[in-house]
């Protein structure tokens, strides 16, 4: 696929990607700063759509769809994590986790949010609204509403990119931990090689240009 | 996990409730508040009012409806009592009695037992004055003062009238449904219809009036009228109580044109401050949106959740604004006490339906389409904060806003006039608000401030198009608050002055013309000002540019003019309280009224022929004349040349003012003059004066609202910048600016601001209020300079109000916070 803007002259952010994940596998996309990751990570989920190529979303081909039709491919199979936590400020920790469920029309929204966030630890914060929790907490949050609806994929933004290392380290566990626990296949963008090297695979992202990525030894060592 | 679908409505609850708590949608919520409040109290109000009326009105009719015609009603009468309406029969004749030696033509008016059907009968009989709700019994007659006086009778003697006697019982001191003063002319004599065969004075070829009284105490008994209107034949009309009391339903109806008027610039303001803070909601949601479109939530979804939020907010705001209006009324309605001598009817729940139309209208109207946007978020903003939701097409947000004011503006005023001039008037306004500031803005972009007022006149500048429509928001908003501050202080006072206090309030009327010089004197005797002596001379319209008036043709009141004598005046003097609109005056010709030309289709040139005094009299419109029928002066629907009538058989009409206590002089004028007949009209002119009074109270309460909308669209305009300059401050902060500096250049802002909208709003005020004045309410206005005095200083007030607030929440935040975001 290839992604190109005309803002203000024609800038091509992804060029040729090819890449394909298998259900159940964790996959990075590593890369600098503007190298193109998260533009890569919109094409994938469908929140944006390639000037050329082809993407096909858990057996659903993309190319076609209005963004009426992108998000019912999304709806129910798709989780995702944001850098910037993204909590809905008006409403509360458990009405933030209902939420995808309430929009795909479950009856019991309510209490699968609230078992989320006590798998996630924050069973005591149900009825804190996101600014009277910590960015840590915010995140965990994020977390519960990206499980909540048993996704089959999960695309995960830098989701420690707001957080001190340490909180961004019980985060990242949590992650794992629930992917594992709900066998969601992961899609993380991240510019730590650290990171990237807990994934089964990853891909490099250079100047809109992908290819694999093998971990340094001395990063996993380190 | 279930294919149900998605409950939008709970979601969109939830966000509702945590808007609201978290004050995202209060400046919403509020112009929603004081938009159905206003408009309910003054529904509540005018309903109430119009129902005190429409009862008061009954008693001056005697029934709830009634239908007169030259022949007996008894088949409609038959109709009226299948349709369970309660009906009273009369029938009223002049006719010549005899007592003694002497004779005296009287108006006699023969009742039925269930006559009056409504409001009550005064009579002084033996056993002193009482209120009566019967006429007399069989057998017996009451009759007029001025009757008893001219035949020499004293009360329980007989009296002979046509082949019987009866006994004069009381005298008949009033009446409810004394009718057209003017056709009245004869002294009154009241007997039952059981005698009427007996007296062998009507015949199937006498000239008498018919008149079928009709009431119903049922809650249909509209409907029933109705029914039987709709089954009357087309010579027929069913008269209403509405179009009894002219002076007062015209003094009414200017009071809520008013109250309207006040009503629906609140409602516009509201509007105003909608439009505002929902470009601001829709640019606050626009995350939520992007969120939930990523979850996979489709544009229709998101579309509903909105549409769903809207609707709960309206009926949010809608039930406390009708509960406040509600008990607004209660004031206003205290008013009005003192005015009707009935009881204010409760209210009916037609204004309830209005609120929470108008909470339905206001809000679709003016925050969806900012809101219908939000559906086509892309969900790419959860990753790029750079995506954004389209804005809100100028024409949907155009159309939406001229569809909701018309509907809105109508609903108000269900005036098609009024609703065009404050539409004209607000588009005109706007556009001229915009390009004026938009052109000082850029003015000022160039103007080389420096230190802190660089900062205050940048922030103006740096949007200029999002500076020009907060101005125009704002001056909109000081138009109407000083439109109706000043303005209608110079509304009232020039309505006030239609009826002075020294209006006449006694139409003398019967006089001869060998009296006019005679009565002069006593006047002048008696100090008291005529309104001038206008001869009065009847005649039937009989053709019209040569062909005779086809009485079967006419229908409604153009068939009862045609049917009835019409009081002509002549004269080459135009009377006082008219106009003449169309031709030339005086000419050789007839001068006729606009409504009666109306009625009965004629143009200035038609060739009109009159019956007068047995001969045919033919000459051409030559003018159409506006008459002000609340002057209180004589005045006619047609006025001929002195030239077609020279000799016509005339009597003399005129009006004079008598202060309170002169009751002395009206019997020193009956005396010497003893066939003058007198309608003393000083009751209902007190009681338009009342109204007036009260109903200019009225408009200050309901001003209340007006001044409170305007303070929503100032929250509204600063609420919806307050984040970016929250912002904008920290940075500044952060650059080394002191507390000191960033007031001092939200101070200059405000200040530039506040003058630059007192100014725009003082010459709106100018022009819309001459307008208004005499366009609506026909009243004289001059343009008040003072506007430009109160315009600055409303300027000021502006910037004296929201500086310090502003500035206190804006510098409270610590930066590193703000810039935190």
């Amino acid at each position: 696929m290839t992604q190109t803007v005309r803002t203000p002259e024609p800038l091509t952010i992804v060029h040729e990607a090819t890449l394909q994940i298998f259900p159940g596998e964790a996959v990075a996309l590593i890369g600098p700063s503007g190298a193109g990751k998260s533009t890569l990570l919109a094409l994938m989920a469908g929140l944006d759509t390639p000037t050329a190529g082809r993407i096909t979303l858990d057996g659903h081909a993309l190319e076609g769809l209005d963004e009426d039709g992108r998000a019912a491919v999304r709806a129910g199979r798709v989780g995702f994590v944001f850098q910037s936590f993204q909590l809905i400020g008006g409403l509360n920790a458990w009405e933030n986790v209902a939420l995808p469920l309430e929009l795909a029309g479950d009856r019991d929204a309510g209490k699968h949010a609230r078992a989320a966030l006590e798998e996630v630890g924050l069973g005591e914060r149900l009825r804190h609204l996101p600014r009277q929790l910590s960015g840590g907490e915010q995140q965990r949050v994020a977390l519960a509403r990206a499980f909540v609806g048993e996704p089959a994929l999960l695309f995960a933004d830098e989701p420690t990119g707001s957080l001190d290392t340490i909180t961004g380290e019980h985060v990242i566990e949590l992650l794992f931990r629930l992917r594992e626990r709900h066998h969601t296949t992961l899609v993380l963008v991240t510019h730590d090689p650290a990171l990237a090297a807990r994934c089964d695979r990853g891909f490099q992202v250079r100047a809109g240009r992908v290819s694999e990525w093998q971990p340094d030894p001395e990063v996993l060592q380190s | 996990m279930t294919g149900r679908r998605p409950a939008t409505w709970r979601l969109a609850w939830q966000g509702l409730v945590r808007e609201l708590q978290s004050g995202l949608l209060t400046s919403m919520l509020l112009a929603l508040l004081v938009a159905v409040a206003s408009v309910t109290a003054v529904g509540f109000f005018i309903d109430r009012v119009d129902g005190a009326m429409r009862a008061q009105a009954a008693q001056f009719l005697a029934a709830d409806a009634r239908v007169v015609s030259p022949d007996p009603l008894d088949a409609v009468a038959h109709e009226a009592e299948l349709l369970g309406l309660t009906t009273s029969r009369l029938v009223t004749f002049p006719t010549v009695v005899l007592a003694g030696e002497q004779t005296l033509l009287v108006g006699l008016k023969v009742v039925d037992d269930a006559y009056p059907l409504r409001g009550s009968l005064r009579i002084q009989d033996a056993a002193g004055s009482s209120t009566v709700t019967h006429g007399p019994p069989p057998g017996e007659a009451w009759i007029g003062r001025r009757a008893l006086l001219s035949l020499g009778l004293e009360l329980d003697e007989a009296l002979q009238v046509g082949q019987t006697r009866l006994a004069v019982s009381a005298v008949l001191e009033s009446e409810p449904d004394v009718g057209n003063v003017f056709s009245q002319a004869a002294p009154r004599l009241m007997v039952h219809r059981a005698d009427l065969a007996a007296t062998g004075l009507v015949t199937s070829t006498s000239r008498v009036e018919h008149a079928l009284l009709l009431a119903s105490d049922a809650s249909d008994r509209a409907a029933r009228l109705d029914r039987l209107e709709a089954s009357l034949p087309a010579v027929l009309e069913l008269e209403r109580p509405e179009s009894s009391q002219p002076a007062f339903e015209a003094a009414f109806d200017r009071a809520a044109r008013f109250l309207g008027l006040a009503a629906v610039v609140a409602v516009l303001l509201a509007g105003a401050a909608l439009v505002i803070a929902a470009r601001h909601y829709n640019l606050v949601q626009q995350d939520a949106a992007a969120l939930m479109r990523a979850m996979g939530a489709s544009s229709r979804q998101i579309g509903a959740i909105y549409r769903w939020r809207l609707l709960m907010l309206a009926v949010v705001a809608a039930v406390p604004g009708i509960m406040i209006g509600a008990l607004t009324q209660l004031l206003l309605a205290d008013l009005m006490v003192a005015v009707f001598e009935v009881e204010l009817p409760p209210p009916g729940l037609m204004p309830v339906a209005l609120g929470l139309a108008v909470a339905l209208v206001a809000l679709f109207g003016f925050a969806l389409p900012s809101l219908v946007q939000l559906k086509h978020t892309p969900p790419l903003r959860v990753l790029n904060r750079q995506a954004t939701a389209p804005s809100p097409a100028a024409a949907g947000l155009f159309g939406a806003g001229v569809l909701a004011i018309g509907l809105l503006v109508w609903f108000q005023a269900r005036d098609t006039q009024l609703t065009l001039y404050v539409l004209g008037g607000l588009a005109v306004s706007l556009a001229i608000f915009l390009l004026v500031s938009w052109g000082l803005i850029t003015a000022l972009r160039r103007w080389p401030a420096r230190g802190v007022a660089r900062f205050g006149l940048a922030r103006m500048a740096r949007a200029r198009w999002v500076s020009a429509t907060q101005i125009a928001a704002l001056a909109l908003g000081v138009t109407a608050v000083l439109l109706l501050s000043v303005v209608r202080a110079d509304l009232i006072q020039a309505w006030e002055r239609q009826i002075p206090p020294d209006a006449p309030n006694v139409f003398a009327i019967n006089i001869q013309p060998d009296e006019v010089d005679a009565i002069r004197g006593f006047f002048a005797q008696w100090s008291v000002a005529d309104a001038g002596f206008y001869p009065m001379i009847r005649g039937r319209w009989t053709g019209l540019d040569g062909e005779d008036v086809d009485i079967s043709r006419l229908e409604g009141s153009a068939h009862r003019l045609a049917t009835r004598e019409f009081n002509l005046s002549v004269g080459d003097e135009l009377p006082g309280s008219n106009e003449v609109l169309q031709g030339h005056f005086p000419a050789a010709g007839f001068s006729v009224e606009e409504g009666i030309a109306e009625t009965l289709g004629w143009s200035l040139g038609d060739r009109l022929t009159f019956r007068i005094d047995g001969r045919p009299v033919t000459a051409p419109i030559t003018s159409i004349r506006s008459v002000d029928w609340d002057s209180m002066r004589p005045n006619f629907f047609v006025i001929a040349a002195p030239s077609l009538l020279p000799d016509a058989a005339a009597q003399y009409v005129t009006s004079f003012h008598l202060p309170d206590g002169s009751e002395d002089l009206q019997v020193e004028l009956l005396h010497a003059f003893p066939t003058v007949t007198l309608f003393d009209v000083s009751r209902i002119l007190e009681e338009v004066r009342t109204l007036i009074a009260r109903a200019s109270q009225a408009v200050e309460y309901v001003f209340a609202f007006t001044v409170a909308a305007g303070l929503v669209v100032l929250l509204a305009a600063f609420g919806a910048s307050e984040r970016q300059r929250i912002h904008d401050t920290a940075v500044l902060r952060v650059m080394g600016a002191t507390r000191r500096m960033v007031l001092a250049a939200l101070w200059i802002e405000f200040l530039a601001l506040g003058q630059l909208v007192g100014l725009l709003a003082a010459v709106a005020a100018m022009g819309v209020g001459a307008l208004l004045s005499a366009q609506v309410f026909d009243l004289p206005l001059r343009l008040n300079p003072w506007l430009l005095a109160w315009g600055v200083g409303v300027g000021l007030l502006l910037a004296v109000l929201v500086t310090p607030l502003l500035g206190r929440r804006m510098t409270r935040v610590p930066p590193a916070r703000a810039l935190r975001g």
